[in-house]
Order: C-alpha cells, then structure tokens, then sequence
C-alpha cells in the first residue's frame, strides 16, 4: 500500500528527530520548506545518516546525482520524491 | 506386503489430480475391481479400481485433496495389521535431503556471514541450538545488547577464556579482536615497523576553502557540504604531482615506490566503527566526480556496506575530527603511505585553523611536507607541473 | 518524345504504380533484354577494375528467362521474390538501372542505401536474399495473405535447378500445395550450379518435382518463342485459379557464378554462346534497327553509370548500434482469463483474434478438439474459422510464412511443437526475419513464434531443452520467457500488439498448470534507454536488508523460489528475487542497476550456461565496474536424459542454487 504524501512527511520527522535528539537537538520546528542543513539540528555526518534511513526505509535506490538541495534539501521535497519513486515502481495492470 | 495405489496420470498435461471420492476406508477388504477412487482434472475423471487383493491400511487424504500424479494415495497391505512402509522418497522434488552442497552443518549461512564480517571463528561464539544462528553471532557481538539499529556495536563483549600466561600487571578477561579492530592494529604496527613517522603543522585561514566549497556547493545545488572532499581531491592532486605519492620499501634491498595512482583514503566514522573509504584514481576525476564518488562511499560505509575493496589500498590519507571539536590531532599512516593529512576545527572565531600531516620521513622531508601543506591550504593556487 | 525513350527503348513504359510494362515486341523485348546485358558487363567490368567490392552474380545469357515470368505479372499486388541471381528479375521489376548500379557501387543512392548490396534488395513488392530457398515459404505466407485479402495479387518466387537441393523448398512446394496459394516457382534452370554440373547433384527430373506436389507444372526453354506465352498462361492461371505452379525455364548462365568461379572450357561456353537466346532475339530486326536501340541502351546506360558514380559512398550518419530504435510501447490492458498460464495465454490469443482481424494462428494440431499439444489454442479454431491455421510439420515453412504473412501486414502467432525444434525455424529467422528490418529500415517483421521449453517431465534430450540462449544470440531477435508471477498473458499480448519485431516466446511446460500470481513480487522500474521495458516488466521480490540476490527467469523460478525458501528457513539468509521477462533485447540498464546494489549475485537459469544469458549478465556487471561476487547456476553441457532419476541429477535443482548462494560466503 502506498503511503500518503502526509504519511511520509510525518515519517521523516520522527527519524530526523532522533539524528537530532543524539546531538541534542530539537528539529520540530522545522519547517517543510527549510533546508535541514542550513537548520543545524544535524552535521554533515547526521544528514548522510538521515538520507540512508530515508533510502532504506522507502527503497528508493538513491544514486549521487540524487543528492542536491532541490531534491532532498527539505522534508517536503524529500517527500516528494519518494511519492515519485513509488509511483514509478508501484504494481501495473500488466 | 503393502503396496501403494498411486494418483493416476489423467492427461498428459496435468501433473495433479484432485481427489472427488474415497470409496474405502481403513479396515476394509477389496478385491479386483472394486473401486477405490475417483479422481478428476479440469479436462476428465477416471475411476481407480483395486488390482489385487488387499486390506486398506492408509488412507492418505480426504476428498477433495490434491494429488502430485505418482503420489501414494492409498496403502493396501496382504493382512490389515501391517505396517504401513515409510514414505517412498518423492523423485520429482529436487533432492536436497543430501546436502551435497558445501554448507555447514554447524552454522547457517547468516552466522557464516556475520562470523566473517566480524572476524569471528565459529567456535568462540556460544550457540543455544545445534546450529550457530545469525542471533547467536550477533548477541556474541552485541555483548548481549543488540542496538536499536540493529546494527553491531563496537562494545567489549565478554568470553571468559582462561587468562594467557603474559606477564599482564592485573587479573583482566581477554577477547579476540573484531575485524575493525585487527584492521587498526595491523595499521598501527606498519607504522611502529617500517616507517618513520614525523609530524608537523601549520595554521590557515579556513575561511577560504569554507566559500570555495560553498561556491560549489551552491553552483550545484549540493544537499552536502563539499569542502572536506573538495580539500581531498586537492590532496590527490598535489599527491600526485609532488611525488608524495610513494612509499620506500627496505627489503630485500632498499627502493623507492611510486605509485602510478593515487587512491585517496578518507576515514569516516559510522557510529562506532571507523572506516577509511578509498578513492581509487582520484587524481583521474574532475571534482565533481571526486565529490560524487565519495559521497557515495560515505554513504556505503555509514549504512555498513562498504565492500571489503572499498576499504582497501588507500596511497595517500585524509581524515578530520573537526565534527567534534577537535582542533589538531596526529594521525596514524595506512600502511604503504608516505602522506596522512589531519584537518581539525576552525578557533577564533571561525579565521583559524590547523593542518597537520604525518609524513613518512623515508620518503618526505619537512620541506617537502610544509610545501604540501600551504599548497593544501590555499586552494586558489596552482597544482606545480608533475615532476617527472 | 517517343515511347521507352527513358530507357532509350521504343515501346517501354511505366505503370501507374512505377512498375515496367515491357510489351512484347521484338524491338522491346530484345532492347530491355539488351539493357540487362549491358548492366551486367558493365558490373563485371567495374570489379575487374577493382572499382566495386563484395561479390555479384551476373545472369548473362538468361536474360529472357529472368524477363519473361516478371514482365507478365500485370497487377499491382503481384510479388517477386529472387535470389542471389536477381539482376534481370530487379530491373524487369523496376527499372532501376542507375540504382542498382549505385546499390552495388555502395553508393547513397543505391536502391537500399548501400546496405543489401547485389543479393539482397527490397524495393516495394519485391524481395531478394542470398539464402538459396530461403524466400520460397516467405512466398507461400505472402501468397496466403494476397489470397485472404482477395487482392488478385499472385507471388512468384525464383530459384534457380541448384536450390533444389534445399530441403526448404520441398517444404514450401507442400505448404504452398496444401494450402492453395497463388504462388509461382520459377526453376531457372541453367544446368549449373556454381561449378557443380546439375547433373552430378541432382536425381529425378526438375519438373517432376512440380507434378509430384501435384503443382500446375510447365517446362519452356529460353530459346523457344513460346516462352512469353508460356510464362504469361503460367502467371494467368496462377492467379485465376488461386493455386501454385511451377514452370521449369531451361537457360543458359554465360558468364560465371560470381566472379572467376566457371570451370566450363572455352569450347563448351563457345557452344553456348552460339546458342544466345538473346542474339537469337536480335534476329528478329534489322541490324540497323539493332545498332539504333544498340546504341540507345548503351547511351542511357553510360548516363546511368554516370548517375551511380555521381552520388557518395554511402555512410552512416550515426552508426548503428542497436536493432532496436521503437520508443517505449504503448501497453493496452490485458485480457481477464482464468488463474493459470495456460488460461492466461488461451484468453490472450482468443482476444487477439477478436478484436484484431489481422492475428493469425499456425502451428501443427492446433485446431480443436485437440487445440495443441499443450492445449494453448483449445477452442479458438471453433470460435475463430479460418484463422487457426494446423499445418504440415515444417518448422521451416512455417517459419518462413509467417515472416511473408508478416511482411503482408498480418500478425502470425506460431506455435512449434516443442523449443527444442526451434532449431528448424534457426536459418529462417537468422537470415531472413531479423535481418530485412536491419537491412531495409522500411520493413518490419511482427512475427511471434511460441514454444514449450524445458524439461523435469522426463521427456527426454529432445524434448526438454531450454534453447533460449541459441536466439539470445541472433542480433534483432527477440526472446521472451515468462514466469508464473508474470502476467504471461499481457506478455504475449504486448509481443503481438506493441512490439514489431521477430519474436520467440518461450513458455515453460511446468507452468502451463500453474496459477499466475505476482504475490509480493512487484515490476522493477524500467529504463527508459531498454526497450520494450515496460512492455516485458522484470518482477522483484524485495526483503529488508537482502544478503543477496537470485536472478533468474520462465520456469527456472519454481526451483528459485524453493531455494530462497530453504535459505530463509534453514540458513537465515534472506535473498531477493529478481525474475526479467525480456531475455533479448536484455533490459541492462534497469537489471545492472538493480543487481549493483547487492554484494551478492547468483545467476539461476534451467539452460546450458555457456555464453548464456547468465555469461551476459555477469559480464555486463564485470564491466559496470561491480565488485561484488557472481555465481552462475545452469545445466552442465551434457544432453538431459530421460529417465526421471537422471533429468533429476542434471538439471540444476535447489539444492545447486542453494549452494551457489552460500558459496558466496
């Protein structure tokens, strides 16, 4: 079953909240639209941990090219993208 | 003596029948003729009659049961107190019950997986069964804690072997070391053998390479800053033009390396477990390339799927503790490298920083590694001409 | 301008539809002739001058005989299909002069761009190839279109007395007699054939051979007068009663098979030449009307020549890579059908033949009550009268029809008997089917062959094999092998209605019975540089955390998947399965991709592994720069025996794929 676009935006937020909490950090007032990086709740060591959760936990294969601001810079553009990667792969009529 | 009454073949092209009707039941006597089953496929039904005298001994199903063609259905036996034979092994299955392959009957495959992932030898693991499982590796390793990742983390565990007889000042437990752990012994011990590890540092302006790799960062909409990696591949290039990029073997008689590549090493810390990620060819790559290729490798290592060559055959080393604050700190060369760049955090309000280098004096001298150093700081200068 | 002033012969002009209508005066006959005679010496003269490379086969000497058949086919829907000898039939047929000349030069404006060369030519409704015979059963398919469009159209297909040794010709003198189609052979019979006298490789007489299929059968030789009646009574019948002939012309050759290759001695050729039907021709006018039209033919020849050598060399502006060039098909919604494959594939074809009145049934006992040995085609040849086609056993034939019904615009589905003759199709689709779409970009070949394949049904070395990898092989070929969590029967319907290629469509015996259903395997993305990806979807079964993963594909997946069930339940292992449905054109793209991101990939396939679609594979992931570890699981090179306890220990079971998975370790 596919998730919903809300589904998964309340699904990053609980796993950018523990990269964040392990640093001490609180990351619930990130907006959808906020570049995490620019937010400071994680390093550049937390981000590549939340972007192997993100890819592991959706399945999205993400390759080098996928990682750029537009794409996964914010919670809602992440969201959008796994949304888009399981359009792609979900079940066909044949 | 028993014998069988096999599911009939109907057709040629069903391989099972169902079972409509049992005629019989335990107990009873047939003679030739008597029907004992009606079976039926999509296409057609045929009734199956007794061939021989016989007492019903087994009946193998219920109406309405689906049949292999060849399966025994039912047991007809001479007297009706006999037992029934053991299964007749079924030949249209794959034979597995062999085991011809080359597995393990102690440790399941997982286990086999996880024992040589960790270094492990299977007899130092405790088992609760008879075969060694993945949980039994992996509470071994955990020390009885697995983490909430799942993953395996770098605690001491405890096999309380009886203690060695080496003059150790106190009475301890010993442990056999794990993969990582031999992996860090074996570095450190090339560098007490066989180089002449130096060190030296100098103060820079971080300042700089902070803008130039958020230039690029922003000119290529990068979700991550690229200035470490971007300081890296610097290092590749220098490395390779320099000359740095060797080593000195001493044995059978004493001879300089040069390496025909620079495969550039990196450390990345995934939780607990330390991993230098190597960029083969780094001097080949553009910056982006350079950039792309370890990203990816950073990723594969902090997930736990760095392959075994991934790790391997480092020439020249970066590593930075400034994630944690620190400032300067003197790095261990890989073995068979003359060159291990330490990058510390930025003081003073974010104008200073250190750069350090343990160099391998065989090779380098002082001069050679301060050149390298101010040409790493500044990334505004030209890479000198390879020297040939 | 007089009449036939194009070719500088008076009297010649052109249909409507670009055709030569050549009248049967002396004058137009000689002069046409003449000019055939002209191009030929004129070809043999430019390779002696090394101006022209490859090979050529002149037909001096049979000038009349290659005019008379072509010359009488008088409606628009007639066919020709030749023969490495095709020269006189081609330009009888079209005119073309400057453009065979430029086809053969290698030059751009060639009739096919430089690409087919002397022998193989396709130039609107006719067709040459250099496989002697090989275009008979493509006629017999042809004709059988023209004669169920009712479009008047008739074939004629000529070979020459040396194909008759060519079991293919037998085989479509049969079907073309059974079915009762308009097509024509032609033997043009030279009594030569290379450097082999007739005599010495042939038994029984030529004509007899036609009568024996209980053909129309006429015999005329180029030196008659009779033969324009002869060649014209024989196209008129053809066509009037829709059935085949064979009219035998006896000839001469005068010049040599290629180049150099004519062992007959100066005497014997002297002896022929003296005997030129067309000298015998040119009796018939003055010599001043001779040296006028002479002269004429050699003026308009000379201009041709110019025109050949004026164009370039012909180049590619990009050079091919691929046969492939469709975009990503459009992919209607199956069928519904009943739960297993055999149901699945039963409902496809009887769609097909509802709302697609160009699909076609062939194979042999494919009509009801019996509707094939696997019982695919059960009921459709009731319910569909006249579009099951059971036919003689010859795969051959059969093979080729389909290719001519194909070329005629129909969708032939085939079904051999059992993949393991497959291998009778193999010339058919080897140098005919997939190379006229490589070679004339125009055509297009929408042909399905279906077979049976594998085996653990004990039915012995020839009847279980899984020859998949023959035909993986054959550039342009098409092979797709289903499994049962496939939608087989949207795989077949994509083949027919969204794919325009050659295709083999393997179905595993074993999975007739079995119930089609995906479970938790879900399509892998396709890539949009594969084609036909989304049209033959690779199914994944995905886990968390997978330590490795199977590739494999058709019935090879029921042992897979019990393997997967051992390593689960046994080993703890847990392991992905990746199942492609297109074995060629390979989907690599989307496979690589998928299988870099394991450490550990085992490749099972029921086939001989050797240069397989596992060798591929593996070599595809060697060159993406993979460094993770490949195992191959396939049948060793060894014939597969009949006896169950033997086929057992043969054919690769779970336990090998087991093993093959732990070996990684």
């Amino acid at each position: 079953m596919l998730a919903t676009r809300s589904e998964i935006i309340t699904e990053l937020r609980v796993m950018l909240a523990e990269l964040a909490a392990q640093l001490g950090n609180d990351s619930s007032a990130i907006a959808e639209t906020d570049v995490i990086p620019d937010c400071e709740v994680v390093d550049s060591a937390g981000l590549i941990e939340f972007v192997i959760m993100v890819d592991e936990k959706y399945q999205l294969g993400i390759e080098a090219e996928d990682m750029t601001v537009d794409q996964l810079g914010t919670i809602g553009s992440i969201a959008d993208f796994v949304l888009a990667r399981q359009r792609r792969d979900s079940v066909r009529a044949g | 003596m028993a014998h069988a009454v096999h599911a009939p073949r109907v057709n040629n092209n069903d391989d099972t029948v169902t079972v409509v009707r049992i005629a019989v039941a335990v107990g009873d006597f047939v003679r030739p003729g008597d029907l004992i089953l009606e079976v039926e496929t999509e296409k057609a039904a045929i009734a199956v009659e007794a061939e021989q005298d016989g007492h019903v001994l087994l009946v193998r199903g219920r109406e309405g049961d689906t049949f292999a063609v060849g399966d025994v259905v039912v047991w007809l036996g001479d007297t009706p107190d006999e037992a029934v034979p053991e299964p007749v092994p079924d030949l249209s299955a794959p034979d597995i019950g062999g085991r011809d392959f080359a597995a393990d009957e102690g440790v399941t495959g997982k286990a086999r997986l996880l024992l040589s992932q960790h270094g492990l030898a299977a007899e130092v693991v405790p088992r609760l069964g008879s075969r060694l499982t993945a949980a039994d590796v992996q509470a071994y390793v955990a020390g009885l804690a697995p983490t909430a990742q799942g993953g395996i983390a770098q605690r001491e565990s405890v096999q309380r072997a009886p203690a060695q007889t080496e003059a150790l000042p106190a009475p301890a437990d010993l442990a056999p070391l794990r993969s990582g752990e031999r992996a860090v012994l074996a570095t450190v011990t090339w560098q007490r053998d066989h180089a002449a590890a130096a060190f030296l540092e100098i103060e820079y302006d971080p300042r700089v390479w902070r803008e130039h790799g958020a230039d690029f960062a922003r000119g290529r909409r990068l979700l991550l800053d690229p200035t470490l990696a971007l300081m890296a591949h610097r290092l590749a290039l220098l490395a390779a033009a320099t000359g740095a990029n060797g080593t000195v073997l001493e044995q059978p008689s004493p001879r300089r390396v040069r390496y025909r590549q620079v495969n550039l090493g990196f450390t990345v810390q995934a939780r607990e477990t330390l991993y230098l990620c190597v960029v083969e060819r780094a001097e080949t790559l553009d910056p982006e390339g350079f950039v792309a290729r370890l990203g990816e490798l950073q990723r594969r290592a902090m997930a736990h799927r760095l392959a075994p060559a991934e790790a391997r055959g480092a020439t020249v080393g970066f590593t930075s503790m400034a994630r944690w604050g620190v400032l300067r700190h003197v790095p261990i060369l890989p073995p068979y490298c003359a060159l291990m760049v330490a990058h510390g955090d930025a003081f003073d309000g974010g104008a200073r920083a250190v750069l350090g280098v343990t160099y391998d004096h065989r090779l380098l001298s002082g001069f050679d590694a301060v050149r390298l150093l101010r040409l790493l700081a500044d990334p505004a200068r030209d890479i000198p001409n390879p020297r040939l | 301008m007089p009449a036939g002033s194009e070719f500088g012969v008076p009297g010649i002009a052109r249909r409507a539809d670009g055709r030569v209508l050549i009248p049967r005066t002396p004058e137009a006959l000689w002069g046409f002739a003449t000019l055939i005679r002209g191009t030929e010496h004129m070809l043999l003269d430019l390779f002696s001058k090394g101006r022209l490379s490859g090979t050529t086969h002149t037909c001096i000497g049979q000038e009349l005989c290659q005019m008379a058949v072509v010359r009488a086919l008088d409606h628009p829907a007639d066919a020709v299909l030749s023969n490495h000898r095709n020269h006189g039939h081609f330009l009888t047929f079209s005119g073309e002069f400057s453009g065979l000349l430029a086809e053969v030069m290698g030059r751009e404006a060639g009739v096919c761009g430089g690409r087919g060369g002397s022998q193989h030519i396709a130039w609107r409704n006719f067709h040459s190839n250099g496989v002697q015979g090989g275009m008979t059963a493509i006629g017999a398919g042809l004709a059988w279109a023209r004669m169920d469009a009712g479009s008047g159209g008739i074939v004629a297909v000529a070979i020459g007395d040396g194909t008759l040794g060519e079991g293919l010709v037998y085989e479509a003198m049969n079907l073309a007699a059974v079915w009762s189609v308009p097509l024509l052979f032609v033997v043009e019979n030279n009594g030569i054939a290379q450097t082999t006298a007739t005599a010495a490789t042939l038994a029984g007489g030529i004509a007899d051979r036609g009568r024996a299929f209980g053909l129309a059968t006429w015999s005329v030789s180029d030196s008659d007068d009779s033969i324009w009646d002869v060649a014209e009574t024989a196209v008129r019948h053809v066509r009037e009663q829709q059935s085949p002939g064979f009219l035998v012309i006896e000839t001469n050759r005068l010049g040599p098979h290629s180049k150099g290759d004519d062992p007959r001695s100066a005497a014997e050729l002297a002896c022929l030449s003296a005997r030129d039907p067309l000298a015998r021709l040119g009796l018939a006018l003055t010599p001043e009307r001779r040296a006028a039209i002479g002269e004429a033919t050699t003026a308009f020849l000379d201009n041709a020549l110019t025109a050949a050598m004026a164009s370039p060399e012909a180049c590619f502006a990009v050079p091919p890579r691929s046969m492939f060039t469709a975009a990503a098909p459009d992919i209607s919604a199956p069928p519904d059908h009943g739960p297993t494959v055999r149901a699945a594939l039963n409902a496809t074809l009887d769609r097909l033949l509802t709302e697609d009145d160009r699909t076609i049934l062939l194979g042999e006992d494919l009509h009801d009550p019996h509707g094939g040995a696997f019982k695919v085609t059960s009921g459709l040849s009731t319910r569909h009268p006249g579009r099951v086609l059971s036919t003689p056993i010859s795969e051959a034939a059969l093979a080729g029809a389909a290719i001519g019904l194909a070329l005629a615009g129909r969708r032939p589905i085939v079904e051999v008997m059992f993949a393991d003759f497959l291998t009778l199709c193999a010339d058919q689709l080897y140098n005919h089917a997939i190379k006229f779409a490589g070679i004339f970009p125009e055509l297009s070949v929408p042909m399905v062959i279906r077979a049976p394949a594998g085996g653990r049904r004990g039915y012995g070395p020839t009847h279980s094999q899984s020859p998949e990898n023959l035909f993986t092989t054959m550039p342009g070929l098409t092979v797709v092998y289903g499994s049962h969590r496939h939608d087989v029967g949207a795989l077949l319907w994509n083949a027919v209605r969204h794919w325009p290629y050659p295709t083999v469509f393997l179905e595993h015996k074993l999975l007739y019975g079995v119930v089609q259903e995906p479970a938790d395997y879900l399509p892998l993305a396709a890539h949009d540089a594969d084609p036909g990806g989304a049209a033959f979807p690779t199914m994944v079964r995905r886990s968390a955390a997978a330590d490795a993963v199977i590739l494999t594909y058709g019935g090879m997946l029921l042992t897979v998947e019990e393997a997967v069930r051992i390593l689960e339940r046994d080993e703890e292992i847990a392991v992905d399965v990746l199942v492609p449905a297109q074995l060629a054109p390979l989907p690599r793209h989307a496979l690589i991709a998928a299988l870099r991101r394991y450490d550990r990939v085992v490749i099972a396939e029921e086939a001989h592994g050797f240069g397989g679609v596992g060798a591929e594979i593996a070599a595809l992931l060697a060159e993406s720069g993979y460094r993770g570890q490949v195992r191959r699981v396939a049948t060793p090179p060894v014939p597969i025996p009949a006896a169950r306890t033997l086929e057992a220990a043969v054919l690769p079971n779970a336990a090998a794929v087991v093993h093959a998975v732990l070996s990684t370790i």
